[in-house]
């Protein structure tokens, strides 16, 4: 069989520690519902209002579109729903509440209510705890590395991050060409 | 069972493999089965990789007294990879290596710039050559087929007909002669034998729609319905004359059960053309043939031995998935390809054992109400000592090559997950000793011949397909040519 997808598989374990869950929902082909009446299935709708801020202050609308152009908390709702089991399910939502927690005790509000300095200041300080963060188990990540994990597949495995300009999107490259200048595509393919 | 690869189940191709649960089997050793059952099977899904085996293969068992001998020398089939090399059209290119011949390529796909480093410096540094991978994709237009572009939808079914498979090419040629019928859901469930003859009479099926069963007769059977599929089909061909499975005489219907071992090897990254970039996502990669075993001075401590598939490439945004970062900054960062990596994958040649083996299990049945089988395969020693030296080989071959932050790995592999099926109704000299003559013909049933992998008298290290095809050419030609002189 299609070897390339085996070394593809293998090198997403063997290179990078994804969280399990965000791994099986890149390979499984995890997608974000796209209609119009969406409502989450495993978030409230206040949990998902917090999510879709949280992913848009990691991938911010610039020139290119952010996270929540990318329906990237939906992407992580459709994730925990599909690919994490009823524990750390549980594990996810009452960790989700850490953000709440410290946006309140250094600013009085909550996430949503920061502005994006302030928001970033948040994530600044539970990226660094991600960081020195242990997980034995291997089954309960930092809530802010699983969120900023699935916020990149995510993205990208939605069609308007994919061919929205922030990478080459090139699904018909024509015959392979070995050497070319990066110059001439400028930055990274979206398609592997 | 069908996930166990990792890469099966993803939306875009899970409806092409079998459900588990109507199609069971039972492991009394750990065995991944991945099948496919639709028109078109395996050759839709398969990996490409097209490679001849060469007389180093062909004569490796009689010099070493393991299992028995090939009954024929590639002399014998030369001619018909010729053949299949260009009815099927592989790209690649002639390197002038004993161990792996030469063929009758289009041109072959390009290097990119780090997988050109690495050639010239393992060559240099180590006398190891590197090829381009030879794969069974059209570099150059071919009938109504057209060329590859790189889109990596290859499990999907190619629209272009750019990869070589049953749909896009045999199927087309074989209507074109007006004589095809294509009958789907109908599952074999026996060769009818005609005992008054020493031949086949045809095949009773089960159709998978109407439930009924039905019976076909012909002239000629040709078996190919993958390595363990005919294994089953066989073993459950049962008569007054063959009690043990149709044509099995010998005894050996269902032993001998290769396939190759893997998921092991090495990879490693490089600083140097960062103003270098590729286009496209090409089907194949570099190949490093086999280079343990094929003269005095390359003996290892085991037999046969293996190569590497493999190829380099620049990290895009999966490798930030796991990275730190957030915000505007973050989002910059991840529209830039990475670092250029390289990496290479064995796969390593298993013996004939006679004990690894399938056989029938009639207390466990599919939906169908078919017998199932029972895998009982393993690796042994030979197949364990060859696995140090593939990760140790590709760890000196990459830091030969410069590259930096070199890493072994090993991810084990249970017999199976090659989906390299091989050898249960093995080809010999010997009817006392083999299932199949040197035509593939059933010794004990001459119009019955088997084609697909389970013919394989040995393993080789190479990808396999192409070696089926080229002895399914030569078989059928063989079967006009006696039936033309009455002798079938």
């Amino acid at each position: 069989m299609d070897r390339r997808e085996a070394l593809k598989a293998t090198s997403l374990f063997l290179g990078y520690t994804l969280t399990a869950g965000s791994a099986a929902a890149l390979i499984g082909g995890c997608k974000a519902e796209t209609s119009r009446d969406w409502t989450p299935k495993t978030f409230s709708v206040e949990q998902s209002d917090l999510l879709a801020e949280i992913c848009e202050t990691i991938f911010p609308k610039t020139d290119t579109p952010g996270a929540k152009d990318a329906l990237c908390h939906r992407y992580i709702d459709e994730l925990i729903t599909n690919f994490y089991d009823a524990d750390n399910q549980k594990y996810f939502l009452e960790a989700l509440g850490v953000f709440d927690e410290k946006s309140k005790a250094k600013y009085s509000k909550a996430f949503v209510a920061l502005n994006t300095n302030e928001r970033e200041e948040i994530l600044g300080i539970l990226a660094k705890e991600a960081k020195d963060y242990k997980d034995d188990t291997g089954k309960k990540p930092h809530i802010f590395k699983a969120i900023r994990e699935a916020t990149v597949s995510g993205y990208f495995t939605s069609e308007v991050g994919a061919n929205g300009g922030l990478c080459a999107f090139v699904p018909v490259p024509g015959p392979y060409q070995g050497c070319i200048d990066y110059s001439t595509v400028g930055k990274a393919y979206v398609l592997s | 069972i069908q996930e166990r690869t990792g890469y099966t189940m993803k939306p875009a191709y899970q409806h092409w493999w079998p459900k588990d649960t109507e199609n069971p089997y039972t492991e009394a050793k750990p065995f991944d089965w991945i099948r496919a059952y639709h028109v078109g099977g395996r050759s839709l899904l398969w990996g490409r990789q097209s490679y001849r085996l060469g007389d180093l293969d062909f004569q490796a068992n009689a010099k070493e007294g393991i299992a028995v001998d090939w009954p024929i020398r590639y002399a014998d089939i030369a001619p018909w990879y010729d053949y299949v090399e260009t009815f099927a059209g592989i790209s690649g290119q002639n390197e002038g290596l004993s161990q792996l011949p030469d063929g009758k390529f289009l041109p072959p796909m390009e290097y990119n710039c780090l997988e050109i480093d690495v050639k010239k410096r393992i060559e240099a540094k180590l006398g190891i050559k590197m090829i381009m991978g030879r794969t069974a994709h059209l570099t150059e237009p071919k009938g109504n087929r057209g060329i590859c572009q790189s889109r990596n939808r290859c499990m999907r079914g190619c629209p272009y007909g750019a990869y070589f498979s049953s749909n896009a090419s045999t199927l087309p040629a074989a209507e074109a002669t007006g004589n095809l019928t294509i009958r789907p859901y109908s599952i074999v469930t026996e060769i009818i034998l005609d005992e008054t003859k020493e031949k086949a009479k045809g095949v009773r099926i089960y159709d998978s729609e109407t439930k009924e069963t039905k019976e076909y007769y012909a002239k000629v059977i040709f078996m190919c319905a993958s390595t363990l599929g005919t294994a089953q089909i066989m073993l459950n061909s049962t008569s007054d004359r063959f009690p043990e499975g149709f044509g099995n005489e010998s005894g050996e219907l269902g032993h001998n059960l290769m396939d190759h071992h893997f998921r092991l090897g090495a990879s490693g990254k490089s600083d140097d053309h960062k103003d270098s970039y590729f286009s496209g996502r090409r089907p194949t990669g570099i190949y490093i043939p086999r280079f343990q075993n094929i003269d005095a001075k390359s003996k290892r401590p085991y037999l046969r031995g293996f190569g590497y598939q493999g190829g380099g490439g620049r990290d895009g945004w999966r490798s930030y998935v796991a990275e730190d970062g957030y915000g505007k900054g973050f989002k910059d960062a991840v529209s830039q390809a990475g670092d250029w990596t390289f990496g290479m994958t064995a796969f390593g040649e298993c013996l004939p054992y006679h004990e690894n083996k399938v056989s029938l299990n009639k207390e466990l049945r599919d939906i169908y109400g078919l017998p199932t089988l029972i895998m009982d395969a393993e690796w042994k020693e030979n197949e364990k000592l060859m696995r140090k030296d593939m990760t140790a080989n590709a760890a000196e071959m990459l830091e030969a090559a410069g590259l930096k932050d070199v890493n072994t790995f090993d991810s084990g592999c249970n017999p199976g997950l090659g989906i390299h099926e091989m050898g249960t109704a093995r080809m010999g000299k010997d009817p006392k000793t083999s299932v199949l003559n040197k035509w593939n013909q059933v010794h004990a049933a001459k119009n019955v011949f088997v084609t697909d992998g389970s013919f394989m008298t040995s393993a080789a290290c190479v990808n396999p397909s192409l070696t089926y095809m080229a002895f399914t050419a030569r078989a059928a030609n063989y079967a006009v040519e006696e039936l033309k002189k009455g002798n079938l």
